[in-house]
């Protein structure tokens, strides 16, 4: 079996690239507009975002209440007015440092899970040019014998398509 | 690695039922043109306002300079009135500072699809009004080198952090909100952003600024999803948040026994009267914005007409907290209440008091209710009186008070120094400053957003029959489309 290559293909319609990509399994596609996956929709998509919201609000909200309490009850100030381990004062450093951590979490899945922080691009720059201007690339990986399959396929959608191969 | 590279195809011939591909190129590529001109192109009076302001900024530090230097007795605080016009800009800025992020995520909560344009306008006000605000904690101290003090850090000089502190919760607060905004800013800019650095050439100091501010974004549509997840959670994150931020600056004056500061309604009504000035502050922005930019075809009357609204709602909340505030006090008739209550009403504060009623009412009041008036330019004129009005309002709340304490003996005049005024004209000055520098070197009105805005209208006009529909494959895709989104 041959090593499989990764083609692309830079497409001026949106809607021609997402049919391309619904019709090859192992496709991605790039836009800079919001866009949806060839193979699912937004909806269905499991993100964690909010989960990692979740759980990163409880980690802060225990940070906050463990350093309002610990502080408060070992080094306490003796002023009048409320006990010296008060709820609502905890309450609140509580609510701003758990919303720092849900804040947090929501970034740490953005930037891992959404590979955000890689140095090396994924699309290659004479792509990016072009999806800058407003077309769609699709980054197909296919085997080198179904290569020619894919080319009039891509042509057959009609849209003005650049391919560059990897191997 | 070899590279293959090859053209096949042509471009798909445009016609009346088949209007997609070439025709919404060139509108995206109008769109990044008209959107992305300002990043691009430095003009002299960008030049000519970039140096007065920072001839105004440069003046503002000299005074702070001149009052570490020789103490705060060069201001008109004094024992009695301690905290005066700094404290009152803090307040006033972190109102302010609700513009942008609070009403942003409550326009995207809603799915308000004539928020898209808007959007990073009022969020970058957020960030540079939550920056300047805190400022003037700083310079309203003393010996500002011992800021950290306030930090909850353990230290050395027995003096823990304490808690209970209205001015602790402030601090947790503010910086929490500080960061939220910054995240709620910065994700919606990282396609823009990878927009600009894919639109520029190889070379240049911009092309690493950009590369690396956009990080590894490719707009895949993994990231476009999370994306859009993470910024939905935000809004979600930052509503409680920002509401949280002026409760507790208000709390600063509540929670202490003073007349007319310890009020049950002081969290509602400063969280409205932020929300009402910050409204004011993203008129103004946006008005001078699509003036100085050109893009009036961008940022429309129906806008401005949507926020005016907006602002006309918030006026009448305000109205109605303000009434309800001074009633109360005037009714209860109380000792040591009256005497404020007639300083700012009748007495020395009066005509500030009534600055704030003309600024936050009077004036907005009829401009904004009529639709004739509620152009872009009518709305903006009432959006700069509440501004006016707005920090009137914070002056009359903090000096009132201060000045006629419980005890008559100690009732004192607060007068402001030309230190203050010139320190206070800084900060206005610094934040146009900011915002200006901002729109120089990002897009201030989101480029995706934008697109994705005219999208779902067009995808609405479809639906509603006021639009031709496209071809039968591009028919179905935009069904695809509508099921998945």
């Amino acid at each position: 079996m041959s090593e499989a290559s990764q083609v692309w293909a830079v497409f001026a319609d949106a809607r021609a690239a997402l049919a391309i990509g619904q019709r090859w399994p192992d496709a991605e596609v790039f836009s800079s507009e919001p866009i949806e996956s060839p193979h699912g929709n937004h909806a269905a998509v499991r993100t964690r975002v909010g989960l990692a919201a979740v759980v990163g609000g409880v980690l802060g909200g225990l940070m906050g209440s463990g350093l309002a309490s610990v502080t408060s009850i070992w080094m306490g100030l003796q002023v009048g007015g409320l006990p010296r381990l008060a709820a609502p004062a905890i309450g609140i450093v509580t609510f701003a440092i758990a919303a720092l951590g849900a804040i947090s979490g929501v970034l740490i899945v953005l930037l891992v899970r959404g590979r955000i922080l890689r140095l090396k691009l994924e699309v290659p720059e004479f792509a990016r040019h072009r999806v800058a201007d407003g077309a769609v690339a699709v980054m197909l990986r296919v085997r080198a014998e179904e290569r020619a399959q894919m080319a009039r396929e891509l042509a057959a959608a009609g849209a003005e398509v650049q391919v560059e191969t990897d191997s | 690695m070899p590279i293959l590279q090859a053209t096949i195809g042509k471009a798909r011939p445009v016609s009346p039922n088949n209007p997609n591909p070439a025709v919404e190129a060139l509108d995206t590529r109008r769109i990044n043109a008209d959107l992305l001109r300002p990043v691009f192109q430095t003009t002299r009076r960008f030049w000519i306002a970039a140096g007065l302001l920072g001839l105004v900024i440069a003046w503002a530090v000299a005074a702070w300079a001149y009052q570490i230097k020789t103490g705060l007795g060069v201001t008109g605080i004094n024992q009695r009135v301690m905290w005066a016009i700094y404290i009152v800009n803090f307040v006033f800025w972190i109102g302010i500072s609700h513009a942008g992020t609070l009403i942003s995520a409550i326009l995207r909560v809603t799915n308000a699809t004539w928020r898209h344009p808007i959007t990073r306008a009022a969020e970058a006000i957020t960030v540079f009004a939550l920056m300047i605000g805190p400022m003037f904690i700083l310079v309203d101290l003393g010996r500002v080198w011992l800021f950290y003090w306030v930090a909850p850090l353990p230290n050395l000089r027995d003096l823990w952090p304490n808690f209970r502190s209205p001015l602790l919760w402030d601090f947790s607060c503010i910086n929490a909100y500080l960061v939220g905004s910054l995240t709620y800013l910065y994700l919606p800019m990282i396609p823009d952003l990878a927009l600009v650095r894919d639109s520029l050439g190889n070379t240049g100091w911009r092309r690493h600024l950009y590369r690396l501010l956009a990080l590894g974004w490719v707009g895949s549509a993994r990231q476009w999803v999370l994306l859009e997840k993470a910024i939905s959670v935000m809004a979600i994150i930052i509503m409680p948040l920002a509401v949280s931020v002026h409760t507790v600056v208000s709390w600063v004056f509540g929670m202490t026994v003073n007349p007319m500061w310890h009020s049950t309604i002081f969290g509602p009504y400063f969280v409205v009267g932020a929300i009402f000035s910050g409204i004011a502050a993203v008129i103004v922005a946006l008005y001078v914005i699509r003036s100085i930019l050109k893009l009036e075809s961008y940022l429309e009357a129906l806008h401005f007409n949507n926020l005016g609204l907006l602002l006309l709602a918030f006026c009448l909340l305000w109205g109605y907290f303000t009434f309800a505030e001074y009633l109360t006090v005037y009714y209860g008739h109380g000792e040591h209440e009256m005497p404020v209550f007639q300083y700012k009403v009748s007495g020395g504060l009066a005509p500030l008091f009534w600055g704030m009623v003309v600024g936050c009412l009077l004036v907005p009041l009829p401009l904004l209710a009529f639709r004739r008036t509620r152009t872009p330019l009518g709305t903006t004129v009432a959006a700069l009186f509440v501004l006016a009005g707005m920090w009137l309002e914070r002056l009359t709340i903090v000096v009132g008070t201060l000045s006629h304490p419980r005890l008559s003996f100690m009732w004192h005049k607060y007068r402001p120094s030309w230190v203050e005024l010139s320190i206070m004209a800084g900060a206005f000055a610094y934040f146009i400053f900011l915002y200006l520098i901002f729109s120089k070197l990002f897009p201030i009105v989101a480029v995706w957003e934008y697109k994705e805005g005219r999208k779902l209208l067009a995808r609405r006009a479809i639906a509603a029959g006021e639009h031709p529909a496209p071809s039968t494959a591009a028919r179905a895709t935009v069904t695809e489309l509508e099921a998945g989104g």
